[in-house]
């Protein structure tokens, strides 16, 4: 059974490593530390996997892994680090968007504090129900819904900051 | 901007989001990972136990509430933190039934302490080193000192006994998967129990018991005890701070995070500290002001170890 799970696991990270590295990346925005996350996220998964109680919450489980060793990363780096134009620069010029305003708004949710860029994330880039969202981030529905407006509120902003720029 | 018309560009930057470059040797390094994982690792015995452990956990966290002990609030703690830290009901280690054995005075400044070691012990066998120093609280009565007492035989004994059974499993998955007697022999496991006398004098004694397996963080355990010895009593942070003492302790926490620079501590939003509560952990400092702890992840990043705060007493 432990074999299976195992398995399960393995076969999952194979299969959405790259969503996993955007996601640590957008915390860490940097290559080597946001393959670092992804690496000791997936090490603890597999050590701990024998404590998942529902395989059924695999993707919330793991998630919520990631999320905590991004958060872990950024809070040791945040000191030191800011996100540095030339980083967005890389993201951006290889990106393109079809819709006017996306880039912006790129920029600004990347600059949320991370507990509602957490929730942003999740929700707009993951696809997340809030429902999930709450079990990966270990918060109350109330508490995640609160995050998601204070977030929205704090991207109305700085969304017009970057167009004014 | 109205609320679609930000969601609107909301899914917009989505695009760039999911263009982010992906270095080539992500997919390297993932299969390195699990490659080696996948050789040191396995631990097939364990799935057997795993079923059962919810249950156990359950009775234990009921029979804690019903003595009233204290003990972290798992729910706080990271999910993986929460999940591994459960110390099952099975039968005990052979724990010597008589006071007598390996008694000895454990002496602190200014007396004779009321806390003797019951058992101390060191024990390897290849796999594992095991060092315990388990306390006692000497007493003669039947009230919070000798629930105190059996909650810490307890504890300990069925610490050991899962740390016995997580590590024995733990070396089955490591053999059955390639490694080498020595290479686990190399991995030096140990287990560890011990306590601290955090301060004692006639009328008051704190004390805490640790227990820790050094290949896991998720593995530690802390039980804090603070007994009145004039009545035998379990003493509250309501007796030492007085009736306001939520909001006393609350806002010296309050001003010890505020005046921090390590930038560990997360703020409301990240789950950071909102309130003491009746469950919070502490103990006794020897200026008698009660030290409050709080748990690894409890509060602040990791890196911060389990942040410690000394609530003044209102004169």
């Amino acid at each position: 059974m432990q074999e299976t799970r195992k398995e399960a696991l393995t076969t999952y990270v194979i299969e959405n490593q790259e969503k996993f590295y955007r996601l640590a990346f957008s915390y860490v925005r940097d290559q080597q530390t946001a393959m670092d996350v992804v690496q000791d996220a997936v090490v603890k998964a597999l050590e701990h996997i024998a404590d998942l109680r529902e395989m059924a919450y695999l993707r919330t489980w793991f998630y919520r892994i990631l999320v905590n060793e991004s958060l872990a990363h950024w809070n040791k780096m945040k000191r030191e680090v800011l996100w540095e134009p030339e980083q967005m620069k890389t993201v951006l010029d290889t990106a393109q968007t079809m819709e006017e305003g996306g880039s912006e708004m790129y920029t600004a949710v990347m600059h949320l504090p991370p507990e509602m860029k957490t929730v942003v994330i999740l929700r707009y880039y993951e696809d997340m129900t809030l429902q999930e969202i709450a079990q990966v981030t270990g918060a109350s529905l109330s508490k995640v819904k609160y995050r998601l407006y204070t977030g929205l509120k704090k991207l109305r902003g700085l969304y017009e900051k970057e167009v004014a720029r | 901007m109205k609320r679609a018309d930000l969601e609107q560009k909301l899914y917009a930057s989505k695009q760039i989001y999911t263009q982010t470059p992906i270095p080539t040797q992500l997919t390297e390094r993932m299969h390195q990972t699990l490659q080696t994982h996948a050789l040191q690792n396995q631990k097939p015995n364990r799935a057997e136990t795993e079923q059962s452990k919810d249950k156990q956990e359950k009775t234990r966290l009921e029979k804690r509430k019903v003595i009233g002990m204290k003990q972290w609030n798992w729910k706080k703690t990271t999910g993986i933190v929460a999940a591994c830290a459960v110390l099952a009901f099975t039968a005990g280690l052979n724990l010597s039934p008589t006071f007598a054995e390996d008694m000895q005075n454990n002496t602190v400044i200014g007396g004779i302490s009321k806390v003797l070691t019951f058992r101390s012990y060191d024990f390897a066998d290849g796999d594992k080193q095991i060092s315990a120093d388990i306390p006692q609280v000497e007493t003669e009565g039947n009230g919070y000192t000798k629930d105190i007492n059996e909650e810490i035989l307890r504890i300990v004994t069925d610490y050991e006994t899962q740390a016995n059974a997580d590590i024995a499993a733990y070396k089955d998955a490591f053999l059955a998967t390639g490694g080498t007697e020595e290479e686990f022999e190399a991995k030096n496991i140990q287990v560890d129990v011990d306590y601290e006398v955090k301060s004692e004098n006639d009328s008051y004694l704190s004390l805490v018991l640790t227990a820790y397996e050094n290949w896991s963080n998720a593995y530690t355990v802390q039980y804090f005890y603070n007994i009145n010895l004039k009545d035998d009593t379990e003493i509250t942070l309501k007796d030492l701070l007085g009736e306001d003492y939520i909001q006393i302790a609350n806002e010296q926490i309050q001003a010890q995070i505020a005046a921090d620079d390590s930038g560990l501590y997360f703020d409301q939003e990240m789950g950071g500290f909102t309130t003491i509560t009746d469950d919070t952990n502490f103990y006794i400092n020897a200026a008698g002001n009660p030290v409050i702890v709080f748990a690894q992840y409890e509060i602040a990043a990791g890196a911060a170890g389990s942040p410690e705060f000394e609530i003044v007493r209102p004169q």
